[in-house]
Formats: structure tokens, sequence, C-alpha cells
């Protein structure tokens, strides 16, 4: 199984199928050890420490190739098969392989830059803010106008040990001393820290491990003020019911931390829920959102959104997620909003696999036929 | 010999004292959502109480579902001494103070005492969070639920019941001769009753024999009416039959005669009422009339067709003939290995269990309307199907090996899914997202024939070795390394265009094309395994003996991403968790893994004693 001697000895090495064998038994490994985590830490937890990471550590202090790793390594490994002369020669197995890379790209793609959350809506009700309850942000709101308030909120991805949060509209500043993806608060033990205000005058937060049911994750946040008339230290728990606030500079604000936030280019209103149950049962069958969209330019628009049958405006896709029913016999509808650039590439990579894998299929079939 | 067995049993079941149950076998009931005929229903009950579709009698003899449901639903003293409740854990029994006995099985006169004095104990154990619950406390809750269940079931056909005698007085009142009368007779004349109650503030002495009758009945029909249970949905829905709604809901009797029943309903009742007389004089003639009567009223809100079908099929049980077509196929092959005709005849033999199995899997399509591989149940039948199915079509090249792919689906398959059959109806509802035909029919239906070419590389792997080791040959250890190849790279078609349809579905469905949720990784898993090898095998790193051992462990891998994941009991594919599942699951994966290692190591030492070229 030797290509011709023309084609460059890195190029053999690098498209050599023994990578990919190594690769995909190591990414078999992680895929078992995984799942069985998953039981354990929950689904979210698990991705980010076996299947999104760069790498894995093992026993705490030995890096081995994490999830991302591996498969960008296998893109690689693909890409440079396509150049070799074997795929010239079986062209139907170099457009399964070209299928694989395309998924492989577009999982990156997803991975890196899609955009989701949820928009609750109640019956009656209309939003135009999706929550993602996996992450947390900051919010600095500016409650000085009574006639409106100015929000300022800092991306997850900015809050870690160690950060920085700064604005040009804002007057203090922020460092974030620690930042739990579960928390609990507990009474102070012991003298309060040096310049501590608000919350973390009488209280402390400790760290939790992750619960595998993500709402029973209560993420929190330790940080210190600079350069305003209440400098110190803060803490804060997600959506918790006492605010913390300051002044700065003629200003005041009111500190939140809460599931990020991002707002829609449209407004949803939810005109009905409905939910058809199986004759008899208490299984639902069926459940579906009635709800009028109303866009930027003023158009409205009417919608139905249920399971399998998505709404798809402007880039953002609109999925019926779930539902709750309050105390009130009230219903309130979970839609799912999501925005991925990198969502058709799935759909080209698998219809490239099959026609390749079964291209490759029948041009076997053949050849031992002409024997 | 033969002759005097049958004769008994033919004497016993002339000695049965109720009418043959293919009379009623196809009535429609609606239950767990669809309508369903008597038989499935009955069996579905008492498989929830039993734990078997029949009933064992005191003396031995068995009484199937039908019988024991219409005994139960005519009322009577008889049905609450029949052994139906199932209690299989001793402690259980100990709890309810309730002396042990081989066949565990008990009345509900037995138990409705104790479990009733333990009702507190049980509704705390209700209260408490379902992972808190300690195994006798979940038995005994689900036996109270069972217990629940028998009862409602009863009282729902309470109506029926011939309880209320009217003497000579109160007859010539309401206009009717004397006797016994039910429910459905005596409330539309309840009115009539009224004048002649006695008054509150007279003494019992004073009351004149029509006021004691009269408030008799009275009494009798209110306390009746307490009974408000509607757990036998027998009654079409009111008034015309409405297309846009799918899977209308049906009405129990007391739901019917609390709100103004119609002439139609009435008249329903009225048949079912005689089908049950008819049942408890066992007067055929009656039941027959009856039945056909109650068939022609829900003519237009059930398929009587499907319902027949439906009945055919459970009575047929095919899945019993294939499985013992297997077995007499494989003893057939054995002896195939010696004279040539035998294999032949094993060959047509199982063509026609696949066919039957084939068969099957198409008519719960039909009844069911929907693609064939819905529930965890039907995938395995499915898969069943499609690995004898290929089995066969292999023994056109390799006639041994095909046929005993064929014979340890067909029989093996099956007997797992009878695993699964065992909690009630398997002709279940779906819950929302996976009523979709579309996508039901597109990715379960291939990851599902992926399942079956990967059990049949596997399956054939464990041939190869086998052979490797009783006739090892350079030639044929290529030849059967290139087999292994071919069916590796079909089994890896479907199962990787399968996994990605099944991200192309959940993209649809929740904007996720791939969530690294277990099912998804089982698949997954599959696909990674053929791939590795597949790869190895390119590089030169494979010796023919490891691959066809790393096929072998294939079996391990699809069973686990198959039935594994479950146990997880996490993610959106979570269902079916028992705990015998889970022991089944670790023999099966051991046993494999003794076996593989055990035909690999005994090929390899006859390929070392032979003198064998390294196949590269």
């Amino acid at each position: 199984m030797s290509a011709s001697v023309s084609e460059p000895r890195w190029l053999r090495l690098a498209a050599h199928p023994g990578w990919f064998a190594l690769a995909s038994g190591w990414l078999l490994a992680l895929t078992v050890v995984g799942t069985i985590s998953q039981k354990y830490i929950g689904l979210w937890a698990s991705q980010q420490l076996y299947f999104s990471a760069w790498w894995v550590w093992a026993f705490d202090s030995i890096p081995l190739p994490g999830g991302a790793l591996t498969l960008g390594l296998c893109f690689l490994n693909l890409t440079a098969f396509a150049f070799t002369r074997r795929a010239l020669a079986r062209p139907m197995l170099a457009v399964t392989h070209a299928g694989v890379a395309v998924l492989l790209g577009g999982g990156f793609i997803t991975g890196n830059f899609k955009s989701e959350g949820n928009l609750v809506l109640q019956e009656g009700g209309i939003s135009q803010t999706i929550v993602d309850p996996r992450f947390s942000e900051l919010a600095v709101i500016d409650t000085s106008d009574p006639e409106s308030d100015m929000v300022i909120a800092f991306r997850p991805q900015a809050i870690y040990a160690g950060a920085e949060l700064t604005h040009d509209k804002l007057a203090p500043r922020f460092t974030v001393v620690a930042a739990y993806p579960n928390s609990r608060l507990q009474q102070l033990q012991g003298a309060a820290p040096e310049g501590a205000r608000g919350m973390a005058a009488r209280f402390q937060l400790e760290e939790l491990p992750v619960h595998p049911k993500d709402a029973e994750n209560t993420p929190g946040i330790v940080f210190r003020v600079h350069n305003s008339h209440a400098d110190g230290l803060y803490l804060l728990q997600s959506e918790q019911q006492i605010p913390q606030s300051l002044t700065a500079g003629g200003f005041a604000y009111r500190l939140e931390y809460r599931p990020a936030r991002q707002i829609l280019p449209f407004a949803v209103e939810l005109k009905d829920f409905q939910e058809t149950t199986h004759a008899g049962m208490r299984m639902a069958a069926a459940y579906h959102s009635q709800v009028v969209v109303h866009l930027p330019d003023g158009e409205q628009r009417q919608a139905l959104i249920e399971m399998n049958q998505p709404l798809r405006l402007m880039g953002w896709t609109l999925y019926q997620a779930s539902f709750s029913r309050g105390s009130d016999a009230s219903e309130v509808s979970v839609l799912a909003c999501v925005k991925d650039a990198g969502a058709w590439f799935p759909y080209i990579g698998t219809i490239l696999l099959a026609i390749g894998l079964l291209g490759h299929l029948i041009v076997l079939a053949w050849q031992r036929r002409s024997h | 010999m033969r002759l005097w067995v049958l004769l008994c049993l033919c004497g016993l079941l002339c000695a049965a004292s109720y009418p043959p149950v293919s009379l009623v076998a196809d009535l429609p009931v609606q239950h767990d959502g669809r309508v369903k005929p008597l038989t499935a229903h009955a069996r579905a009950i008492l498989l929830t109480l039993n734990g078997k579709q029949t009933l064992t009698l005191e003396d031995g003899t068995r009484m199937p579902a039908e019988a024991w449901l219409l005994e139960l639903l005519m009322g009577g003293p008889v049905a609450s001494t029949r052994l139906c409740f199932n209690i299989d854990n001793p402690d259980v029994a100990s709890a309810l103070g309730l002396d042990w006995r081989l066949q565990h099985r008990w009345s509900y006169r037995e138990i409705a005492a104790p479990l009733a004095k333990m009702r507190p104990e049980i509704q705390k154990i209700a209260a408490q969070e379902q992972d808190r619950r300690d195994l006798v406390g979940r038995k005994l809750l689900t036996l109270a639920t069972q217990v629940n269940l028998w009862l409602d079931l009863r009282d729902s056909a309470a109506a029926l019941w011939p309880e209320f005698s009217v003497e000579q007085e109160m007859a010539t009142i309401l206009g009717i001769s004397p006797g016994t009368y039910r429910f459905t007779d005596l409330a539309p004349l309840a009115g009539q009753l009224l004048p002649h109650l006695p008054k509150s503030d007279t003494g019992e002495d004073t009351w004149t024999a029509e006021q004691r009758q009269a408030l008799q009945l009275a009494r009798g029909l209110h306390r009746m009416n307490q009974a408000e249970v509607n757990a036998w949905a027998v009654l079409p829905p009111a008034g015309e039959a409405d297309p846009t709604v799918a899977n209308p809901e049906w009405r129990s009797p007391w739901q019917v005669l609390n709100q103004q029943p119609s002439n139609a309903d009435m008249a329903l009742l009225q048949a079912w009422a005689q089908v049950l007389d008819g049942w408890r004089a066992n007067d055929e003639t009656l039941v027959s009339t009856a039945a056909q009567t109650l068939r022609s009223a829900v003519s237009t809100y059930s398929d009587a067709e499907r319902l027949s079908a439906e009945v055919r099929y459970i009575k047929a049980d095919l899945y019993t003939w294939v499985q013992t077509i297997a077995i007499l196929a494989g003893l057939l092959l054995a002896f195939g290995l010696r004279w040539k005709r035998l294999e032949t005849v094993a060959q047509a033999l199982l063509w026609a269990a696949v066919v039957a199995q084939v068969v099957n899997i198409t008519a719960r399509c039909w009844i069911m309307i929907r693609p064939p591989v819905a529930t965890l149940y039907e995938s395995i039948i499915f898969v069943a199907a499609i690995t004898a199915f290929s089995g066969m079509i292999l023994s056109r090249w390799r006639p041994q090996l095909g046929a005993w792919v064929a014979v340890v689906a067909l029989y093996g398959l099956n007997q797992v899914a009878r695993g699964y059959a065992d909690d009630g109806d398997t002709m279940g509802m779906l819950v929302a997202v996976l009523n979709t035909n579309f996508w039901l029919a597109v990715h379960v239906t291939t990851i599902t024939i992926g399942y079956g070419a990967a059990l049949v590389t596997s399956l054939a792997a464990h041939g190869v070795l086998l052979e490797a080791w009783l006739k090892p040959d350079a030639a044929r250890q290529r030849a059967q390394d290139r087999l292994l190849g071919i069916l590796g790279v079909v089994a890896l078609l479907f199962c990787i265009v399968g996994t990605f349809l099944g991200g192309i579905w959940a993209d649809q469905s929740w904007g996720r094309f791939w969530g690294w949720d277990p099912k998804e990784n089982g698949a997954l898993a599959i696909c990674l395994w053929l791939l590795m090898l597949q790869h190895a095998r390119l590089a030169g790193w494979l010796h023919p003996l490891v691959h066809a051992l790393g096929q072998v462990v294939l079996s391990i891998i699809v069973v686990l991403a198959w039935f594994g994941v479950n146990l997880l009991a996490i993610g959106l594919h979570s269902y079916g968790f028992t705990d015998s599942i889970a022991i089944n699951l670790f023999i099966f994966c051991s046993a494999e893994l003794v076996i593989g290692g055990l035909l690999f190591a005994l090929a390899w030492q006859a390929s070392q004693r032979a003198p064998l070229s390294h196949a590269s």
C-alpha cells in the first residue's frame, strides 16, 4: 500500500492512516470516559472537560490531547490525504474524507461562533431577550436617570479569576477575585476580609462542585471595585434577591450577576401555547406556540413554532424547546434560539460522506466483478 | 400417548365455564393513548399485575387474559379470589404479613386488608424523591398502584352489574316488572323515586314498605355513583367523528352516565351489559349477538380491520415460531456439515423464519401506522430481521457462516426482545419529540440497520476465528479477511450515515447537531471502533486474526451503545432501565470477551503450527 515515489515523504507521513487509527482509538477512550462522567458532573461540564477541551489532565498533572485537539489532528490528517496519489486514484474515497473534513470544520465553527439562548415567554407576553443559563454575566446598571437604565454587561468570557473589567462609560473598575460555576452563601466565619462591603461584610462565598443538573447550579462571583465611592470587596450570586449597589462620580449603579443575555433583532410575542396529550394520558403528544414576530421595520408576522418545526428568521432559528405550567395554570413556553454560521456544514458533510462511501462500495463491487 | 394428552386438554377446555374468547377478542377499548382490541388491553393489564399474559389458576390450569378481565368487569365474588397479583420479593410479602408461596401470587382478597393497613407508610414513600426510595418501598408503592388499577377497572363497569333487586311495590310504581336491575336501567327512573322517599323527620318504624324500598334503591344508586372511576374507556367520543382530531378521547361508563347520555351511548352500554351477562351465564349466543351489536355501534370510530389484525398478530405469536425454527435450523446446520442436504433444508427454513419476522414487523407498522422502529423493543426485533436477512444473503457465499448468523440473530435477539416486552403493551405511544414519522423512518431505521450490519460483521468474525482454529489455511485467511473488511465497510456506511442523520434531526428539532449525548456517543463509539480497525488495517498494522478479534469485540460495543447508555439514565435518550438489564449486559460482555479471547488464542496457535505466510 505505498504511493508513488514522486509524492513528498512528509505528505505521505501526514496522510498515513495510522494516525487516524490512533486518533480514533483515543477519541473512543475519551468518549467512554466523558460519557460515564456525565452521570456525575452533567452533560455541560463533561463537554467542557473532555470534548471541547484542547487538553485533558490525567491525575491533574499529565496533559493528554482533549477532544478538540484530537479532532483537529484528524482534520489535518484528512486534509493531507486529499492531496495524495491514493486519493486521486480513488475519488469516491476522497469524497468521503472530504465529507468528514467538512463536518469537522463545521464543528469548529459552531463550537466557537454559535450564539444560543432561551426565550421564555408567558402567554400574552412579549420579549426580545434570550437568556443562556450556562454562562453568567456581570451587569452594571446605571440607575441615575429616573427615566431609563443603561446596562453595561461584561461577557462571561471576560470573567475569570484575575480579570480586569473596565469600560469607557463606567467610572468604577472591577477586578475579579473568583468566579464559581456553582456556589453557596455562608455566614462569614472569623473577621471580614479587608475592604469587604455589602454582603461580603457578612457572608462568604463557597465554591461547590458542579451539579449534573444545570438548573441546580448557582454561579457566584467575588470581585473588587476601584474608583468609586464604595471601593472594596463584593460578592454576588446569580439572580440573587438582594441587590448590591454603589455610587461613583455622581452616578448610581446597581450590580447584578445573572445568566448571560443577548438581544434578538426582533421581538416575539406569545399569543397562545397549546399542549396536546395522547388521549386519556398525561404524556404530551405535541406542543406548539402561536407567536407574532415584531420585525425591526415595524412589520408583524404570524408564525407557528412546534416540535420538529422551527421558525427561521434573520439568521436565527427558534425551536419549541419545552414549557412549564405556573401554579395559576398560566403557561410559559420556552423557545430555544440559535444562531449558527456553521449550521449547514453537517448537512453538506453528511451528504458527501454518504455519497462517497456508497460510491466506494459500488466501485469495489464493480472491480471484483471485472476480475 | 399424545392423543390422550390432546383429549384431556380438550376435556379441560370444554370444562371451562366461560364462552370462547374469540367472540370478544376484537372489541375496542381505548387504553394508554390508543384504541386497541380487548385482547391487547387484557394482556397488558394482566401482564402489569401478574407478570404473565395468562393467569394460572389454583388447580394449575391457565386462564386467558381476556377471560380474566371479563370476569373482573362482570362483578361478583370470584374475581377477588384470583391469584393475579405478583409479589416476587419475599421482603415485601413479609412486610404485608403474607406467608411466602412458591408461585408468589396472591388475590385481592388476601392483600387488600394488609395493604390498607400500610396506607400511611405507602403515602410517605410516594412523597419521597424517586432515588431515595429503597427496593421494598418501591415495590410496595408499585403494588398499591396495581391494586388501585384493579379496583378502578372493576368499578368502572359497576354500572352494568345486576345489583339492584326491585320488589313488587316499587316495581309497580316504576312501571317495570320485579327482578334484578342495573344502574343503567334504574338511573333514568331515579326521578320517580323522589316522591316516595320517607321524610327525614319521621321515624323509621313509621315508614311504609314502598318508602323503605325507595330509600334502599336511592341509597344504592347514590353509593354506586360515588365510584366515579373512569378506567375503562369503551365508549367512543360523543357526536360526529371530527377528522381534525387525530386521536379523540374515548369515554368510560361513569363519565357518560353523569353527563346526559345519548341514546347511542345507552345502547352501547346495554350491549356491553349483555356481553357481561352472557359471560356470567356462559351463554355463547348472548355474548355473540351483543358483541356484534357493539361492533356495528363503534364502527365509525374504530378501524375494525386493524383491530382484528392486531388480534391475529397477538394470537399468532410468530416470534415463538421464529425462535423454534431457528433452533431447528441450527441443529440441521450442525448435521449439515456432514450431510449437505440438511444444510439446504436449514437454509430454506431460515428464509421462512426471516419472512415471518418481516411479516410481524410489517403488521406492526400497519396496525400502528408508523415506521418500523420507534421504541427500543421495536429496534430489537428490527435488528433481528436485518441481521438474519443479511446473514442469509451472506450464506450465498458462505453457506454455513451466513446461516449461523441468521440462527443466532433470530433466536438471540427475539429472546432479548421478550425482556423488553414485559412492561405491558409493546405498541405504546411516543413522546412529543419522537412524534415525527419522517425522522423515525429515516434516522432510526438507518442506525438500526447499522446495528444489524455491525452484528453481522461481529458474528461472521466469530465464525472466521472458529474456522481459523479448526482449519487453518493461508489463502482462506486472506479471503476471510477481505470479507470482514467489506462487511465492516458496509456496517460503517450505515452506522456513520445513521449517526449523522440523528444529528441532523437534532439540529432540526432543537438546533444542536451534536451534543455529546450518551446515545450519540454510543453510536459514535461504534463508528470509531470500525474506523480504527479499518485504518489500522490500511496501515498494515493488523494481522488478519487480530482484525477478526477486533470485529468480535464490535458486538460488545454495539450492545453497550444500544442498551448500556440507557443505564446511565441521563440525556435525551434515557429510557428502558431495569436492574436485570445491567446484570445481563455484564454477563454478555464478559462472556464475549472470554469467548473472543479464547477463539483468538486457539486460532493463533493453530496458525503458528501450520505453515502460514503473514497476510499484510
